[in-house]
């Protein structure tokens, strides 16, 4: 008989509730037989499903009050549905912010929920690992500098190298890429949102109007009087807000990194890749759909089978 | 799903406003004194928005006028006239000629304080100074104000080049980097070259866009084909 093994390997994400501890599952096959066929007509001396290739398709077990395999199958197929409709989210906002200046794309990668490894329990031989289903894991932004374009606009923003311009917000502190700006009613520079821009003491920057130059260090002057420095801080673990902010733990300003003004920063959203990915896991969704379908069919022979 | 189908749909929204504001630009090309619009594409979390944030600030390029006392604003700043309807508005076009009254205006807009020229002066014997000092025949006559507005982007734009300030724009107040300059009208800031390839960008941005909810669309179909 073949048994597996459970080792959990590795669990990035949260596990589904239905799956039960890897050690208590056992797998069922014919005595010896490492390269089994369609289990679902077999009843009781059910067996792996490999022959499809999926190697998350599990045959019903021998012990039937332990496990519900069959239910786990649908379970993993599931799983993946969900991973890549959050995916197909993502690349849906990588797709609306291609032209976004400043626009940072969120970076995930699907996880294994971890495996199973299966033995074949009469001679030891190992057969191999089975999954267990996948989640989408956020790996956080990708800050990588996008291409900078001159607009010669004075009130056109762009930082070259790490770091963020600070932002007072009602909510609180958030952190900013660069973009279009604007003076607000008061004379401060702000976001097109109207929240005012911080100097590196903390204090709103009072340009009265557009005719203010900004120099490299983040030096605002107006009549060439230097009237405070841009804040730029580097920030710890990003998480992006809407409207071009992020929240995180600001830290030292970034020493190589400098204000350009009259330029913008496009959007670091590769598109043709983007579209690449959209497409493939559409058709991974397609495909898991398929597997769901194939594990429905099986079912439902097995009910009708029981019922003659 | 239904939200990556609005987010998209927000997207094609934003790209649309875009090309609308770029189309304006193109159609300004000739346009004396155009300022080309400031659209601001912003990230709304999963989706984008576009911001309108009024004539950009970009000084322009001056040419020749035909009208010996057309003045350009040169800087950021707004001449004041009072319109028909009383209200106080502010422009950057400087073609100015005097009414049956002798007195200056911009477009059948009175300059406000106004600037009266004495009768039967030629308009080549008045001198507009860099400061706003019009002289006529060597005599100083009244003097041209040159006004700003903490926040141009609130200004209310209601046509033919004019400006009504709003509590959103701020009270006109002296310009402080603004000067005359005489004899020269602005040309129309819309660099072609930068509203072509905006516009070629915001075009394929739409139909990024519109591909994107395609893919959502084959998603939800094959979503729905779980149960036959």
């Amino acid at each position: 008989m073949l048994e597996a093994a459970g080792q959990r390997q590795e669990a990035p994400t949260v596990a589904v509730g239905s799956l039960r501890h890897p050690a208590h599952h056992h797998v069922a096959g014919p005595e010896g037989a490492a390269e089994p066929s369609g289990a679902e007509e077999e009843g009781e001396g059910s067996r792996l499903n490999l022959s499809r290739g999926w190697t998350t398709t599990w045959a019903p077990h021998r012990r039937p009050a332990r496990n519900r395999p069959m239910e786990r199958g649908l379970h993993i197929a599931a799983s993946g549905m969900l991973a890549e409709e959050a995916r197909q989210s993502l690349l849906a906002s990588d797709l609306a912010n291609a032209t976004t200046p400043a626009y940072k794309p969120e970076r995930a990668a699907l996880h294994a929920f971890g495996a199973l490894l299966a033995v074949e329990r009469g001679r030891g031989t190992l057969i191999g690992e089975l999954g267990l289903g996948v989640s989408l894991a956020f790996r956080g932004l990708d800050l990588s500098q996008g291409p900078l374009r001159e607009t010669g606009d004075p009130l056109d923003v762009a930082l070259e190298g790490q770091g963020f311009l600070v932002v007072d917000t009602p909510a609180g502190r958030r952190y900013l890429r660069g973009g279009r700006l604007t003076v607000d009613v008061q004379g401060r520079l702000a976001t097109p949102s109207g929240h005012p821009l911080l100097d590196d003491q903390g204090r709103a920057l009072v340009v009265g109007g557009e005719g203010f130059s900004l120099a490299a260090d983040g030096t605002v002057s107006v009549d060439g009087r230097p009237v405070g420095r841009l804040a730029v801080v580097s920030l710890e673990a990003p998480v992006r807000e809407g409207e071009g902010l992020y929240r995180g733990q600001p830290g030292a300003r970034p020493d190589s990194t400098s204000v350009r003004q009259g330029w913008l920063e496009g959007s670091s959203v590769d598109t043709a890749r983007t579209m690449v990915d959209a497409l493939a896991s559409l058709r991974a969704f397609e495909a898991l759909q398929r597997v769901i379908r194939a594990i429905d069919e099986s079912l439902g022979r097995a009910i009708n089978g029981v019922q003659a | 799903m239904i939200g990556t189908l609005l987010a998209l749909a927000g997207g094609l929204a934003a790209h649309e406003q875009r090309v609308d504001a770029l189309a304006s630009d193109v159609a300004n090309l000739s346009t004396p004194g155009y300022r080309p619009r400031r659209f601001a594409l912003v990230d709304m979390g999963a989706s984008v928005a576009g911001h309108d944030l009024g004539p950009s600030g970009a000084p322009l390029s001056l040419v020749a006028a035909d009208n010996p006392l057309a003045v350009a604003v040169v800087g950021h700043g707004y001449l004041q006239a009072r319109l028909a309807d009383g209200r106080l508005a502010l422009t950057r076009l400087g073609d100015l000629r005097p009414d049956a009254g002798g007195a200056l205006t911009v477009d059948g807009a009175r300059v406000e304080p106004p600037v009266v020229l004495p009768p039967g002066i030629s308009s080549t014997d008045v001198r507009i100074a860099a400061d706003g000092t019009v002289t006529a025949a060597g005599r100083k006559v009244g003097a041209l104000v040159v006004v700003d507005v903490p926040s141009p982007t609130g200004l209310l734009a209601v046509g033919e080049g004019w400006y009504v300030p709003t509590s959103a724009s701020g009270a006109p107040a002296p310009a402080r980097h603004a000067r005359l300059r005489q004899g020269v009208v602005e040309a129309s800031g819309t660099d072609l070259t930068q509203a072509m390839t905006g516009l070629a960008e915001a075009l394929r941005s739409l139909q990024l866009a519109a591909r994107g909810i395609r893919v959502q669309d084959e998603l939800w179909e094959i979503a729905n084909g779980l149960r036959r």
